[in-house]
């Protein structure tokens, strides 16, 4: 599959520079048109002032971004691999002052304020945990080569012989708790939304650093599952009994088969028994999404709207600030979870189409300059695609009514600062990485 | 240098990317190509809401371009249910003062008309009303304002049951108008304004907003280029004088009955009153269940419209009628002469009036109203050819007026009689009276005053109409009102004769009520025998005699004699329409006409 080899730097070099930056700012643009038409559409005055001024907020955080990124190239390249436990613990710090001293806003207590300014801790907490994951991950490198026996030594196949980084699973467990311990906070927090996002990291991060494909897929099945279960239990019940026996073949472990067949088991269940675990309003919210025409006006409604939206655009949608649907209100959260339906709408499947392959560009983009870059930076890569592409599979998933509502914004696009600065950092922390390591190919592989 | 190995995990996250992109670029495709209109329909419906925009009801003026009817601006409150919340209704019926059970009751047709649709809660607010709901309409998410047109009456002319009014179409109408008509729409439920309907109300348009979730208008749809414009509805013009109707309006005060007069020339309806009446501004707006109670419950009846609906023997007013039959069919001839001896035996005794008259000829008999000379007459008629000559006057038959709920009177004819009473199981006798305008017989105001009018013009039956010409101001079409008269087969010269009896009666008989100096006035009286009290006075006239332009019928009922009670309002509308010099006069009591009697 490897057609050219980049790894000297070249014009395939800056070329992929420039695929990442260009496709970038195209999302964020995207964001601008879409907030304008939200803000000073026809629908503008029945808006509140804030409301309207959300369109110069969301451009002076794009400003602080673009001084945060400009910063980001300035820091010599060692100080990210040296600061990431820094700053993972500075950030899970501003995480629990959140839950101490935070505000809370349509339900979550997510939001800390310095003066005027808010922001969201969570979302700078996904830069502080990649790169604590990333830095323990890729510190394994030394030791694994002395690695002589574990239970669980991946397979020595043509695969395995990448990274035995996990050679032993329990080397697995500090990542998960990185992971695990933001998580819980974000709970706490009631911001269930991206902390779930959160867990995403784990099987993206460890299956870069050589975990097997079986105990990858033994963990993301169940989720797979699950998802399925909501929609037909009859379908999950197969991909259960196919990922199970998947697993038995590739790997070699029976426990890990036998594990899987009890996760999926259990994820089955769990959907089965939902009704009974959750509150009535998040049944409700699921169940509206496996069916939004059994009830309309009620929980279906938002789903049903933003499809609505999204398909009445059409092939070249009603024309900027002629959304009527989204315009109208009727479709909720429009700046932030269901900015896509603005987009389809007024810009119809050209927009929409656009919108996804400039996401291509950006995360194949992102996915070259991983794997390009060194240990250090291709663990980042892998984390930062992973996250963008689980944010967009899901916000642009639920717009659709592929998925069930769940808060979660697009990256770049969704009106929101704090997450616009991570997500512009995150870019910036793969490419400045990657641009050191080409500048520098002997330097230290981070 | 990637490591050996590298490209294959990240090759799976690439693989993932693209699978997972490309999953949801194919649902998109579906979403926005294939399922494209059902969703564009389905977005059409809930962003877009249509406003019925009605156009002005069509005026309505009189023969001098008098205004007797238009409209005035008025707003009314729109609910719409589905984004209505009812828990507001106590405090929003506080708001507008009206009671909590008509909302209430309003609320819940609108929801059972549609949910979606705006329907009118609350018609004609009041200036007060309309400040304080404009003031708090953000608390009411689902009540809008609009604004209307409503009925108004400038020139003071009452014409209760004339222009008839306009009430919101109820839920059977509904039902079999729809989509025509909307719920909380106008209709004209009596009078010209029921009769014209279609032609007053025109063409409703129809205006596309956008509205949001909340059910509020952010504003036009595509800067109206969809909107369908009303089109306007046909402004009436009538024959109708304005002064005279509404000094015989105020002549009837008081009194019940009925007023007709009609153009002998063409069969214009100059003025035409039913007493006792009622407000048409009260019951243009929501009416109040007690007033259409009291109304209805009214033992005089003022929602009858006694002029076409009052159904009475018409009495000695009558006998021109007898008269020129009886010279027609040859059975008596100008000179016929008959001796009244104070009554006439046939079986029984009929009696005559004011003692005996003597020999009598046609023309006295008429002048004098001899009772004995129309019972032989009648005695002497076929009954069958008499009722046919009746029909060709117009009674027993409705006249075709356009005005609804016209009554057809009674004119028998043998097969009448066989229903009545059985076949052979009735005498000649039993047609005596008839000679004389009593039995079985039964006229309407407005059949006498068309029957009067053809006396007038010698013979010429012109079907009485109100309105003579209607244009539509938005597109300039013009109707005129057009019906070839009927000839009654009657020779002139009887009707000159005829004529010039009902002159004398009035000179020198018993119509001298309705003398006037320096007009010559032709008349009749009458008096209805009436079973269950006093009799009703009839009185039938036309002036000026040598060329008459105005016919009338009074009917004043339970009066007594019609030469005392009815034949002096003739004569006040005699002065009014012939007068110039009391034109003044008349139209100053116009304007004085207390409008809330």
């Amino acid at each position: 599959m490897r057609a050219v080899d980049y790894s000297i730097q070249g014009r395939g070099a800056s070329r992929v520079w420039y695929v990442v930056l260009a496709s970038s700012l195209l999302l964020i643009a995207w964001g601008f048109v879409a907030l304008y038409s939200i803000t000073h559409g026809p629908a503008a005055e029945q808006l509140g002032s804030a409301v309207q001024d959300s369109f110069l907020r969301q451009l002076v955080w794009f400003g602080v971004g673009l001084g945060v990124v400009g910063g980001m190239f300035l820091i010599p390249e060692e100080l990210y691999y040296r600061l990431a436990y820094p700053l993972y613990g500075f950030t899970l710090a501003l995480l629990v002052a959140t839950l101490l001293w935070g505000r809370e806003v349509n339900g979550a207590k997510a939001w800390l304020y310095f003066g005027p300014i808010g922001m969201q801790p969570g979302e700078f907490m996904k830069i502080g945990t990649l790169l604590a994951m990333a830095r323990y991950l890729s510190g394994l490198q030394h030791r694994s080569a002395f690695v002589s026996f574990s239970r669980f030594r991946p397979q020595p196949s043509r695969i395995q012989r990448y990274y035995p980084l996990l050679s032993r699973l329990t080397d697995g467990m500090p990542p998960v708790l990185f992971v695990l311990l933001p998580v819980v906070l974000l709970i706490l927090q009631n911001d269930t939304g991206t902390a779930l996002l959160f867990l995403i990291f784990i099987p993206a991060l460890l299956f870069g650093s050589g975990l097997s494909v079986g105990i990858t897929l033994a963990m993301i099945s169940p989720v797979v599952v699950a998802y399925a279960g909501l929609i037909d239990l009859r379908a999950a019940l197969l991909m259960a009994l196919v990922s199970v026996i998947a697993i038995g073949v590739v790997e070699q472990e029976r426990v890990v088969a036998v594990l899987s067949a009890l996760f999926n088991g259990i994820a089955l269940l769990g959907v089965f028994a939902l009704p009974y675990l959750l509150k009535p309003h998040q049944v409700a919210r699921l169940e509206a999404f496996a069916n939004p025409e059994l009830d309309p006006q009620g929980v279906g409604w938002n789903v049903l709207q933003a499809q609505m939206a999204i398909g009445s655009g059409g092939i070249w949608g009603k024309g900027f600030l002629q959304g009527a649907q989204t315009q109208a209100g009727f479709v909720p959260a429009r700046s932030t979870d269901f900015v896509f339906a603005v987009i389809g709408e007024e810009f119809g499947l050209v927009g929409t189409v656009s919108v996804l392959v400039l996401y291509g560009g950006l995360l194949f983009g992102l996915l070259h300059m991983a794997e390009r870059g060194g240990l250090f930076t291709r663990l980042l890569g892998i984390g930062v695609v992973s996250l963008f592409l689980a944010h967009v599979v899901i916000n642009v998933g639920m717009n659709t009514g592929l998925m069930p509502v769940i808060g979660v914004p697009l990256p770049l696009i969704s009106y929101g600062g704090s997450a616009l600065v991570t997500n512009m950092a995150l870019i910036a922390l793969v490419a400045r990485l990657y641009r050191a390591h080409q500048r520098q190919l002997r330097f230290r592989s981070l | 240098m990637a490591p050996e190995g590298a490209p294959v995990r990240l090759r799976a996250l690439r693989f993932a990317t693209a699978l997972l992109l490309f999953v949801l670029t194919l649902r998109l495709f579906w979403l926005q190509g294939v399922e494209y209109w059902r969703h564009a329909e389905g977005s059409r419906r809930t962003t877009l809401r249509a406003l019925a925009v009605d156009p002005p009801r069509g005026t309505i003026r009189d023969r001098n371009g008098v205004v007797l009817v238009d409209t005035e601006p008025a707003f009314t409150v729109l609910v719409t249910p589905s984004d209505f919340d009812p828990a507001v209704i106590p405090e929003l019926a506080r708001l507008l003062g009206v009671s909590d059970s008509l909302l209430q009751a309003r609320y819940a047709q609108a929801r059972a008309y549609s949910p979606y649709r705006p329907s009118r809660l609350l018609r004609d607010l009041s200036t007060v009303q309309l400040a304080r709901l404009q003031e708090n309409l953000y608390r009411f998410p689902g009540i809008d304002l609009q604004l209307e047109s409503r009925r108004r009456y400038p020139a003071g002319v009452r014409g209760a049951h004339l222009f008839g009014y306009v009430r919101e179409i109820s839920a059977e109408e509904l039902a079999r108008l729809r989509p025509a008509y909307r719920m909380g729409d106008l209709i004209g439920h009596t009078g010209l304004e029921r009769f014209y309907e279609s032609e007053l109300r025109g063409q409703r348009g129809q205006h596309f907003v956008l509205v949001n979730a909340l059910g509020q208008t952010i504003g036009p749809y595509r800067e109206g280029r969809e909107d369908e414009a009303p089109r306007a509805g046909f402004d009436l013009e009538l024959g109708l004088d304005a002064g005279l109707q509404a000094l015989a309006e105020s002549l009837m005060t008081g009194r019940r009955g009925a007023v007709v007069a009609i153009d002998p020339r063409n069969g214009e309806v100059l003025a035409m009153v039913s007493s006792p009446d009622f407000s048409l501004e009260a019951l243009n707006r929501i009416v109040d269940p007690r007033l259409w109670r009291s109304l209805n419950e009214d033992p005089a009846r003022p929602l009858f419209n006694r002029a076409i609906q009052a159904e009475q023997p018409p009495g000695s007013t009558f006998k021109p009628f007898m008269a020129l039959v009886g010279l027609q069919e040859g059975v008596i001839t100008p000179q016929t002469v008959v001796f009244c001896r104070g009554g006439f035996y046939f079986g029984r005794f009929f009696r005559c009036h004011g003692g005996a008259h003597g020999a009598v000829n046609v023309q006295r008999a008429v002048q004098v109203s001899c009772n004995t000379f129309f019972y032989w007459l009648m005695t002497r008629l076929n009954l069958q050819r008499w009722h046919e000559y009746g029909r060709q006057f117009g009674f027993g038959r409705p006249t075709g007026i356009d005005l609804p709920g016209e009554r057809r009177g009674v004119l028998p004819d043998s097969a009448y009689f066989n229903r009545v009473y059985g076949r052979g199981r009735w005498t000649l006798g039993y047609l005596v009276s008839l000679g004389i305008g009593q039995g079985n017989l039964a006229v309407t105001p407005l059949q006498l005053a068309a029957y009067c009018a053809a006396l007038a013009n010698g013979g010429t039956y012109y079907t009485p109409h109100l309105v003579r010409r209607m244009r539509n101001p938005q597109s300039g079409e013009e109707r005129i009102w057009y019906e070839q008269p009927r000839r009654i087969p009657v020779d002139s010269a009887y009707f000159a004769l005829v004529r010039e009896g009902m002159r004398l009666a009035v000179e020198a008989g018993t119509g001298g009520a309705a003398r006037l100096p320096g007009i010559t006035v032709a008349g009749k009286t009458g008096t209805a025998q009436n079973p269950h009290g006093k009799d009703h006075a009839w009185f039938i006239g036309f002036a000026p005699y040598e060329q008459p332009r105005i016919a009338v019928a009074v009917l004043v009922e339970n009066a007594g004699f019609g030469g005392v009670h009815a034949a002096p309002i003739a004569r006040e509308l005699f002065a009014r329409y012939l007068i110039k010099s009391r034109t003044h006069d008349a139209s100053a009591r116009v304007v004085s006409a207390d409008p809330t009697r």
